[in-house]
């Protein structure tokens, strides 16, 4: 089975500027060397803390931010050799759900325009994009008395599924869900979530999902990427991750998030991580969690390498099973 | 044992021009010397609400009536003054937001002195600045005696969450009202910033009410739970009881529809509570969850306003299923 999404080698630099005249001094590696692979059906996790650089990896890959280099294949061909008309009709294959759905949505537009503003753009279902919008909001269990609607008259959980529809209007084969669901209460929540897998399951789509709620992502994803100040540290199936995490940072992750069950609260024992994130501009040299990591020897002055054994992938010197 | 905070039937109301809207009703709660209890619900069910009525920082449009006494004493109708002398001093708050809480133009370390100095005018600039540099130490502020000259801007998320809270207990209070203290951090700094609460009030002794959707934080710090409803405490139950021995049909559709790290089986979809918590303008006739429950009895659940019915030792829940099968189910 060929995957529907390879990722090789992505990279995004951002300059640095300083002083009164703006000069560039230096550079900030928000995505340092990302490989990954996706294949349809299948959702892919790609979780971290704030400034890891999961977002950044989601805009590039549907081309909201041009990659410094490396390369995004879709079905094998490389999206970032392409241009004019072959990139527009690549373009259509992969679509990003936003975050938020207050600011994602166009208030001055109803429901039935953002849904059909991509087909209109793309020149599909000529004439009839209204009948196709009305089946899209169907299709994310909307009635159509909504078509006529504005974003301020809908609840939070009915604008994310809005914005599921506008990013199906193309049937794409991959969607990357950037924080879909992380603006919204639980009980909305859990609406998404199974509405995703509906649609996962009903349309063989493939999902980036990128989130840091590590108990939503394990609930989504079939694979899980942990990223790490720009680069990934851990990839591996969704249940290995969950039972034998073996980068550290994983391990730390995993037991700060709360669980929500007191029992296992009380008997648990938390890593608690010293320090902050350092600045991904002022960067340790080698591994670069080796600042706030507890198993940090000499040998982590190197950068380690992402290796993989048995399909579990990681990037540490000490881990346990090294 | 007298009670730090005792809440009985606080209600607040909204007036508009196109009426009034009952935004609180008849919240009844008690907190105990060094407890701490844990106050959930989803966005717009009231919990911050409870905490600003509470502070006495509401908008000239509320009304608020009911009682609330701190150590004994009415806060309600309260002069300015009075309260003025108990907030920052026995009654500290800790908001959701701690870059807009810290002024921007003031090194961290002067704030946490005037937070002393409003109260006791009696220290010297030197012991001010010991007392910040300790409190930032007591908080986990790596080179605290470097870093109380620094400005929040200096300070990371996590750090500037640290640096309120050592200012909420700079003057050791009775009680610590954190309204979603670590909603805007990571959770290995959200796990850092609850460890630190936690070390805190085990060292001065302090109460804490502490207001959050996150249903994992409270199972991790609370002892008691109160689980809010639009505008209504619709449980209120020991936090085990809570989990465990869960009464409300709603509080069991929020711990149904969580994603679980801890999940043996992914392949069932989540439970779903259908619908909408409604606005308070519009709320339901009868228990305000009835369009939404699972086991509402037609003809009761629509008519009438549940009361507090007891499901077990210190556990209540306003709903008439419980009064009819008796007890947790």
């Amino acid at each position: 089975m060929t995957s529907v999404l390879d990722v090789r080698d992505l990279v995004k630099e951002y300059p640095v500027r300083s002083g009164v005249l703006r000069r560039v001094t230096g550079s900030v590696k928000a995505v340092n060397g990302i490989s990954l692979t996706l294949e349809r059906g299948r959702t892919l996790g790609l979780v971290g803390e704030t400034g890891c650089g999961k977002s950044t990896v989601g805009r590039c890959l549907v081309g909201l931010i041009e990659p410094t280099s490396g390369s995004v294949l879709l079905d094998g061909v490389d999206v970032s050799a392409m241009s004019g008309r072959e990139l527009r009709a690549a373009r259509r294959r992969i679509q990003l759900v936003f975050q938020d759905p207050y600011a994602s949505l166009d208030p001055r537009q109803s429901v039935e325009a953002i849904v059909s503003e991509p087909l209109r753009l793309h020149g599909l279902a000529r004439g009839s994009e209204s009948a196709r919008a009305a089946a899209l909001l169907d299709l994310v269990g909307l009635s159509s008395s909504v078509l006529q609607q504005y974003p301020h008259e809908l609840s939070g959980g009915q604008r994310q599924r809005v914005g599921i529809a506008r990013a199906l209007a193309l049937e794409p084969e991959v969607m990357v869900l950037d924080e879909p669901v992380s603006a919204l209460d639980v009980s909305v929540q859990a609406g998404i979530l199974n509405l995703l897998e509906e649609l996962q399951r009903e349309l063989n789509l493939a999902y980036v999902f990128i989130a840091h709620d590590l108990s939503v992502v394990r609930h989504v994803s079939h694979e899980v990427a942990v990223m790490y100040l720009g680069r990934i540290v851990e990839y591996v199936d969704a249940d290995t991750l969950y039972s034998t995490p073996q980068h550290p940072y994983t391990q730390a992750l995993l037991s700060a998030v709360p669980l929500p069950d007191p029992r296992a609260e009380r008997a648990r024992k938390r890593i608690l991580l010293e320090g902050d994130l350092p600045s991904p501009i002022d960067l340790p040299t080698g591994c670069a969690f080796r600042s706030r990591c507890w198993k940090a020897t000499d040998v982590c002055s190197s950068i380690p390498e992402l290796r993989t054994t048995d399909y579990h992938a990681f990037a540490c010197h000490n881990a346990d099973q090294v | 044992m007298n009670p730090v905070l005792e809440v009985e039937d606080l209600c607040v109301t909204f007036r508009y021009r196109e009426g009034d809207v009952a935004a609180l009703r008849n919240v009844s709660f008690r907190i105990d010397p060094s407890e701490s209890l844990g106050v959930v619900g989803e966005s717009g069910s009231g919990k911050s609400l409870a905490c600003s009525a509470i502070m006495g920082l509401l908008p000239a449009n509320a009304t608020v009536t009911g009682s609330v006494r701190f150590l004994g004493q009415e806060l309600l109708g309260a002069s300015e003054s009075t309260l003025r002398d108990l907030r920052g001093r026995r009654l500290a708050i800790i908001s959701q937001d701690a870059l807009t809480a810290l002024n921007p133009v003031h090194t961290v370390g002067k704030q946490i002195s005037e937070a002393i100095l409003v109260h006791d005018s009696s220290r010297s600039r030197a012991e001010l600045r010991d007392r910040a540099i300790e409190l930032l130490d007591l908080v986990g502020i790596p080179q605290a005696s470097a870093r109380v000259d620094n400005y929040p801007h200096e300070f990371s998320g996590g750090m500037r969450q640290r640096a309120l809270i050592a200012m909420s207990v700079a003057n050791e209070p009775d009680l610590i009202i954190a309204d979603e203290p670590t909603t805007a951090l990571d959770v290995t700094v959200q796990a850092q910033v609850l460890d630190v609460l936690k070390r805190i009030q085990d060292r001065t002794d302090s109460a804490l009410m502490l207001i959050t959707h996150d249903l994992g934080v409270v199972a991790g710090v609370a002892d008691r739970v109160l689980v809010m409803y639009s505008g209504s405490v619709v449980e209120e139950a020991s936090v085990d009881d809570l989990f465990y021995e869960t009464s409300h049909p709603y509080t069991r559709g929020l711990l149904a529809s969580l994603p679980r790290l801890d999940a043996r089986d992914r392949s069932q979809p989540l439970y779903r509570i259908p619908g909408f918590q409604p606005s308070p303008a519009d709320r339901p006739a009868g228990c305000a969850f009835h369009p939404r429950c699972d086991v509402v009895v037609a003809g009761l659940c629509d008519v009438e306003l549940p009361l507090s019915i007891v499901a077990g030792p210190g556990h209540t829940a306003r709903c008439h299923r419980v009064a009819i099968d008796g007890g947790a189910s």
